[in-house]
């Protein structure tokens, strides 16, 4: 995918991918998916650090779908798709961040313990 | 602009799915921040149990994996529906689309499994603010699936009927970009809900 | 038994909760009713008596145009303007009762649900639709542009919108409306402590006008990018569409969260679940915090294209070129993401300490920044320009000033401190009184003058306008100021009684009589309405050249009302204002030579549809049935609103071809009207 332009339908101007891009997205997402599975089951790291690396896993994920899948590209053509993903991950990242930030500053500053409510 | 025929000229027009997809690829994103705010209240909820159970004493993860790996299964071979339009044969995209419908069903049907289990065993949505924020943004990807599903269904009678036409093959796209976009969404939901929940 | 069939509709308290109050309130009701029963029968009669309800059908009930569209949500959103308007004199009038041993003429449960149906009408209901509305009039043909990329969507919007409405107005006749203020805050809105319908009626009205605003906002942002003119890159798009670009931004990354909050209250108070009760784990802050993830931007959403429409008056009235047109997109820009880093100053108290607080605070002031720039801009287009002072004129002027002081009371309130004293105050409904009546209703009044020629081809009377701009600012100050200083002295906001030893009810007085001054300022407008109606055809109002103002954007390049596909021939520009500065090198648009010459084509049209009024009268049934908990009428809500959905995708035969012959004929007429006129 990467070395070639990406090809774009006459009728839809989007674009599709070859069965290799899609054997490598599917293969890739396997993989991701029981590595992850595989790590928490065997509870090999600290709490903490499974956090982590399940989360970064599951970005990675996104990120193989984004390409082998959706087919989102650097490319010229799709520049208000690339754009209107990148502003939709700001929005996601400032709604859930921010939520998260606000209640658990309002917990703790306010006493209360969420295990108990 | 410029490159594109204008879409009044009639020598040269023919059905432009590129709005279409554009639009679709738009209310995706729209969709996307909708399953974030879930997210974050899921994230924010997922501690309030009440008492109640964790989600560590409910979740089989062997069997979201299964669910998992159909899900992941029934894009790949939406994929491959996608490719074979090009070939032209509307048998083979048709084939490839009920692979993937029933695919679907299956990941549906082990999902009603799943929430019919928790629900005789006692933990309902209305057992605590974890559960029901727990079925909502559990069932509302689910919901997502079974609108696919009947779209699916519809796109397969259309392309039946009309063969592989400009407007199909933009139905099929925007069908494409919403399965694909609901296999990320229940990545996530695995990661952050099942996986982290059994942490 | 009677239960399963008709809900909650066998309820007689639940349905007709008037019958059990006081006499003096069935009077209020019973006036109400013979009201809407004299304007329906007047309705209905009329339209049968003249033989409209063909013409009603077939011209604008499955349109697809978005001219026409344009001019329906107009209508609707001027009624509930008129509805919303009551509910604000009725306020103030119990307020100056109510003071000491009297309890004013409303009983409390009245009283809250009038509040509540103020906030939710006067945004949802009015400022969305009359803001969609301007944005259907202007913006396909400022960009050149047949129609909006998805014209069937845009009357399936328009329809949803419409079954809110309805559902909200149900409420007056049957059931009631919500009581829990115009964001439904729980835990009142929580079943436990709001078990009537009112809240009900509130979620599904909100929620299914709510889903035509996200499908609007798609709609033009794709109608933005992908249909402009040949020539019309971004950065020569006028300013108007560059406001409603980001509106639409606004629109799409925020009401999916309003969709998730309203659904999760639902999913409390229909299936138990518990994510903002006062137990189980639920937490009503949740909800706060995502309404007003949706709330502040909502803000904008409104603003910014009144924006827009002041930045396309000022040039056109100064005849200069909008000054510092690029930072005006960019301040545009700039207040777009802001507006998602504030929306915690709505619930400063809530408790989440200084860091939260002191961020959220001063992310608020900082978007007064832009603000500012745009302020400037819009002044010094106005210094040496050659202005005429025409009714858009004066609205702007108002906004200024009125605005202005809005912003000023915006950021004191944005400062943690001041905001722990002022929460919750009238100073608070001044403040926001202040940027809304001031910046959002000035401005769509501006809007609705500047193209009311472009929809109906003749002008409104000014003088009547200008009566009804001065009634409406002095009015305004006469009633907000009061509230300003009430906020000082204490007073909270939704207050129904208090005490005489208070000193408000001489304030509360004052603020009455300025709501009565806006209400001459209202009467003026519909006469305006009458006379520019009667006197279409005499000079000074009717305008056949399309471009009454000398304006500077591709919209004053079209007949008025421009026929249905906007352009005989598409337009191409190759600079801001092209329009005006190819008249003034004496070339039009449309009358360029070469273009002239140039044969007519066949135009690709999209077809009507009755599909969307259709779709959206299953999910009125669906709506309403789901209020009155009546399950089976639900379900099947549900099924017809599915297959009609898959109805309309099954069918292909959606788009036909205008014929060059009748393009010309058309054409032929409109030039053969303007050299009339010229003689």
């Amino acid at each position: 995918m990467a070395k070639h332009e990406p090809e774009f339908d006459v009728d839809t101007g989007a674009t599709y991918g070859t069965h290799k891009s899609y054997a490598i997205g599917f293969i890739l997402s396997v993989v991701l998916t029981l590595i992850s599975f595989y790590l928490v089951g065997s509870g090999a790291f600290s709490k903490l650090h499974l956090y982590i690396a399940v989360g970064v896993l599951a970005l990675a994920q996104l990120f193989v779908q984004l390409v082998f899948f959706l087919h989102l590209s650097t490319h010229s053509k799709a520049t208000w798709n690339l754009l209107s993903f990148l502003f939709a991950l700001i929005m996601v990242l400032i709604f859930v961040l921010g939520t998260l930030w606000i209640m658990y500053h309002l917990y703790e500053n306010m006493g209360m313990n969420a295990m108990s409510m | 602009m410029s490159a594109t025929p204008m879409v009044n000229d009639h020598h040269t027009h023919h059905f432009d799915g590129s709005k279409n997809v554009f639009g679709f690829w738009i209310y995706i994103m729209t969709d996307c921040i909708l399953f974030a705010t879930l997210f974050a209240v899921y994230a924010v909820l997922h501690s309030h149990t009440y008492g109640g159970p964790h989600g560590k004493e409910l979740f089989s993860l062997p069997f979201v994996l299964t669910e998992t790996m159909i899900l992941l299964t029934s894009s790949f071979s939406y994929g491959l529906a996608m490719l074979a339009r090009n070939t032209g044969n509307k048998n083979i995209v048709i084939g490839w689309l009920w692979l993937t419908f029933f695919l679907g069903l299956s990941f549906i049907s082990m999902e009603i499994y799943e929430f019919h289990a928790m629900y005789v065993e006692g933990n309902t949505w209305a057992t605590s603010a974890f559960l029901s924020s727990f079925f909502t943004l559990v069932s509302t990807h689910g919901l997502h699936v079974s609108m696919g599903l009947i779209w699916m269904l519809t796109l397969i009678y259309q392309i039946n009927k009309h063969g592989i036409t400009a407007v199909t093959k933009t139905k099929l796209t925007c069908l494409g970009l919403f399965w694909h976009f609901l296999d990320i969404v229940w990545i996530f939901v695995f990661s952050v809900v099942y996986l982290m929940g059994a942490i | 038994m009677l239960e399963t069939f008709i809900g909650k509709l066998s309820n007689p308290h639940e349905v007709f909760p008037y019958l059990y109050e006081p006499v003096s309130q069935q009077l209020i009701i019973l006036s109400m009713f013979i009201f809407i029963i004299i304007g329906g029968v007047a309705l209905v009669g009329g339209l049968t008596y003249f033989k409209k309800w063909g013409y009603l059908w077939r011209e604008w009930i499955i349109t697809v145009d978005h001219k026409r569209i344009a001019v329906m949500y107009f209508v609707v959103a001027f009624i509930m303007l008129f509805r919303g308007f009551v509910d604000a004199a009725m306020m103030r009038t119990q307020q100056a009762l109510a003071s000491g041993d009297s309890t004013g003429y409303l009983i409390p449960q009245h009283f809250d649900q009038i509040f509540t149906a103020h906030g939710v009408i006067m945004i949802f209901f009015v400022a969305m639709p009359l803001m969609f509305a301007l944005f259907n009039i202007a913006v396909p043909l400022q960009i050149g542009a047949r129609d909006v990329a998805f014209p069937f969507l845009n009357s399936l919007s328009f329809w949803l919108f419409v079954v809110g409405v309805v559902l909200a107005n149900m409420s007056l006749l049957i059931g009631d409306f919500a009581h829990a203020g115009w964001l439904a805050y729980p835990p009142f809105s929580e079943l436990a402590y709001s078990p009537s319908v009112g809240t009900d009626y509130y979620i599904w009205a909100v929620q299914i006008s709510g889903l035509g605003s996200l499908l609007s906002g798609i709609n033009f942002f794709v109608t933005i990018v992908k249909m402009r003119c040949p020539g019309m890159t971004l950065m020569k798009m006028p300013i108007f569409t560059w406001t409603v670009f980001f509106s639409c931004i606004l629109i799409m990354a925020s009401f999916p969260v309003l969709t998730v909050d309203l659904a999760l209250l639902a999913l409390d108070r229909y299936m138990d679940m518990h994510f903002f009760t006062t137990s189980y784990g639920g937490d009503q802050m949740m909800y706060v915090n995502l309404i007003w993830m949706w709330g502040h931007p909502e803000v904008y959403i409104l603003v910014l294209p009144a924006f827009g429409i002041y930045s396309e008056i000022v040039a056109t009235f100064s005849k200069k070129p909008l000054f510092g047109y690029t930072t005006m997109v960019w301040a545009s820009g700039v207040i777009t993401i802001l507006s998602f880093l504030v929306w915690l100053h709505h619930f400063f108290t809530m408790g989440s300490g200084a860091d939260v607080n002191a961020f959220f605070g001063i992310m608020t002031m900082i978007i007064s920044i832009p603000t500012g720039v745009k302020l400037f801009n819009w002044i010094f287009t106005m210094y040496r320009g050659r202005i005429t002072f025409t009714s858009p004129m004066y609205w702007m002027m108002g906004f200024f000033a009125t605005f202005t002081i809005g912003g000023m009371t915006g950021v004191m309130l944005s400062v943690p401190g001041i905001d722990f004293q002022a929460h919750n105050s009238t100073f608070l409904v001044a403040h926001f009184h202040n940027v809304i009546i001031g910046g959002v209703v000035f401005g769509y009044f501006a809007g609705f003058t500047y193209w009311f020629p472009k929809m109906f081809g003749f002008r409104l009377n000014e003088r009547l306008g200008k009566c009804a701009f001065w009634c409406w600012i002095i009015g305004f100050f006469v009633a907000f100021m009061p509230l300003y200083i009430l906020g000082g002295m204490g007073m909270t906001r939704r207050l129904y009684h208090y005490d005489a030893a208070t000193g408000f009810q001489p304030f509360l007085i004052v603020a009455a009589i300025g709501a009565a001054i806006i209400a001459v300022g209202v009467v003026f407008q519909v006469l305006q309405l009458i006379v520019s109606i009667k006197n279409r055809h005499k000079e000074g109002y009717r305008d056949v050249t399309g471009d009454p103002w000398n304006g500077r954007t591709l919209e004053w390049a079209t007949s008025s009302p421009p026929a249905f596909y906007n352009f005989a021939h598409d337009p191409e520009v190759n600079c801001i204002d092209a329009f005006w500065y190819d008249k003034q090198k004496g070339l039009d648009v449309d009358n360029k030579p070469k273009i002239r010459t140039e044969p007519y084509h066949d135009i690709h049209m999209p077809k009507d549809t009755a599909m969307g009024f259709i779709i959206s009268v299953f999910v009125l049934i669906l709506g309403f049935a789901m209020v009155w908990h009546i399950w089976w009428l639900a379900i099947v809500g549900v099924i017809c609103t599915i297959g009609s959905v898959i109805a309309r995708a099954c069918n292909y035969d959606i788009d036909y071809y205008v014929k060059a012959s009748t393009v010309e004929a058309i054409e032929t007429k409109h030039q053969q009207e303007i050299a009339g006129a010229k003689l």
